[in-house]
């Protein structure tokens, strides 16, 4: 019985149908998204199981489509932690077997879906333990925010290009200087678009709201956000290990072919 | 300086004579024909890069008119590594994306402080290189003529796979940076994610028992038809960008 279920779990069908699965849920999610303007893009500014609590449930016939992709994705860890594992240990008695090397490369896919496990995991961490909180952003604006916390919009800067012609007066950076204060912290410091600060665990970003910045509307984005440091590591580790893989593989036929 | 969208007639016309030599079954003089609307769609290209009176990459690597040129640049690769026929399914595919994108405004986006990152130029050239393998992997799986071996187009699947990766993962650096998350849920991440999962399930498909050749190249044209719809999709979403010089 137990057997059953492990191969039923491991199963290369079970992986294909799973992913269809959330192909399907994805192409539905992108349509919902596209059609509702109000619930589905405050998903970006709250934590997931927030989100669902607050708007998901009382709301399914918005969000039954993400009941159905988390329920997927579930099954697909659990499907892909099943596979690598009994890969590994069909692959590891053969290692003395294999020539130099070969070991290395069979392994790599399991690598690969294993560190893929842990970005999943890193997403799962940030929703369950992090946080987020958006404060407008304009000079002299102050908002206090959760445990005795505050964060102040001392100035805000505009760059914008001098030349070439097409380009003059149009912006090319913004930037605004903010005071953070928390129980023993008080510090000044700058935050731009795209380049966010790192202060007493929390990140601060600033989000130009349009874009494309046909406005100069500016928002303050403050996240605790655990996972991020599991998951564009490992999303660069997979990204690697495939590459390498590929090429490995080419080697290993190149060499074959070359014999024959 | 002439408005972008004529710079870019010269090259559309000789990608509709390309595609014309195709048609009548003349390869030979269609693969210099398409030659020519490569170099002329390469000095299109470096027009829209200078388009603004400073260099962008940014301005290059557009979906609407990058597509079109990777595909033809795969094409004649083929043409000179493979066979005729597997290059000028590929042709065929070029010359009907270049055409297919003539009506759309030709301008630039102007760069925003959010576009001004090393990032964005990698991610939408990897992303659109990979939309260009997956295209072409289908038009060879698919062609009729001969009994087709998939392994060219598997070839062609995988590293357009390898490619999307990258993108998604150069995009999810850019998205933490600009947006404060690695992804979005957004129209577009969505879709990304789910072309991403098509062709991980197509990876996984030569392990599986019954699957062929033939119904996985029906696969492989699946999943470009769903990329293409995705592709329309996306012009009319971003329909209405402030564009200049078009």
């Amino acid at each position: 019985m137990l057997t059953r279920a492990w191969k039923t779990a491991a199963s290369l069908r079970l992986t294909f149908w799973l992913l269809m699965l959330a192909v399907l849920f994805f192409v539905i999610g992108s349509v919902y998204m596209r059609m509702e303007k109000e619930v589905l893009p405050l998903l970006n500014f709250q934590l997931l199981p927030a989100w669902l609590a607050r708007w998901g449930l009382p709301r399914i016939g918005l969000s039954w489509w993400l009941f159905g992709l988390l329920f997927t994705l579930l099954l697909l860890g659990i499907n892909t932690f099943a596979c690598s594992i009994d890969r590994l240990g069909r692959l590891l008695p053969q290692r003395r077997q294999m020539a130099r090397g070969e070991f290395a490369v069979a392994v790599v896919p399991t690598l690969v879906h294993l560190v893929f496990l842990l970005v999943l995991g890193g997403h799962l961490l940030s929703s369950a333990v992090g946080s987020v909180e958006t404060v407008s952003c304009a000079p002299g604006r102050a908002a206090s925010l959760g445990g005795g916390r505050s964060l102040e919009v001392l100035a805000v800067r505009y760059d914008t290009h001098a030349a070439p012609p097409a380009l003059a007066g149009k912006l090319k950076g913004m930037s605004a200087e903010l005071r953070y204060r928390a129980p023993g912290v008080d510090e000044r410091f700058f935050a731009a678009v795209l380049a966010p600060v790192r202060r007493a665990g929390y990140r601060f970003h600033l989000d130009a709201i349009d874009k494309y910045a046909r406005t100069r509307e500016l928002r303050l984005i403050v996240r605790r956000d655990p996972g991020i440091a599991i998951i564009l590591p490992g999303l660069a580790t997979i990204i690697l290990l495939m590459a390498w893989y590929y090429l490995a593989l080419r080697g290993i036929h190149g060499k074959t072919n070359d014999k024959e | 300086m002439p408005a972008l969208g004529t710079l870019y007639l010269p090259a559309a016309a000789a990608y509709a004579a390309a595609l014309l030599l195709l048609a009548l079954g003349r390869h030979r003089p269609a693969r210099w024909v398409l030659r020519a609307a490569l170099a002329l769609h390469a000095a299109f290209l470096a027009a829209r890069a200078l388009a603004l009176g400073a260099f962008s990459l940014n301005a290059v690597f557009e979906e609407q008119v990058f597509l079109p040129f990777c595909l033809a640049a795969i094409a004649l690769w083929l043409w000179g590594s493979r066979g005729e026929n597997e290059a000028a399914a590929v042709a065929v595919a070029a010359a009907a994306a270049a055409l297919l994108v003539l009506p759309i405004d030709k301008g630039v986006i102007p760069p925003s402080p959010k576009s001004a990152s090393a990032l964005v130029p990698l991610f939408f050239f990897c992303e659109i290189l990979a939309h260009a393998l997956f295209i072409a992997a289908a038009a060879l799986a698919c062609r009729r003529r001969g009994d087709p071996s998939l392994a060219p187009a598997h070839r062609l699947a995988v590293w357009g796979f390898v490619l999307f990766s990258v993108a998604q993962v150069s995009g999810a650096a850019w998205c933490y940076l600009g947006w404060s998350v690695p992804f979005q849920w957004s129209f577009r991440h969505l879709h990304s994610a789910a072309i991403w999962c098509v062709y991980a399930a197509y990876i996984h498909l030569r392990f599986l028992p019954g699957w062929s050749e033939r119904r996985r190249a029906a696969y492989l044209g699946a999943g470009a038809l769903l990329l293409a719809a995705y592709l329309a999709a996306l012009q009319f979403v971003e329909a209405g960008q402030l564009r200049i010089g078009g």
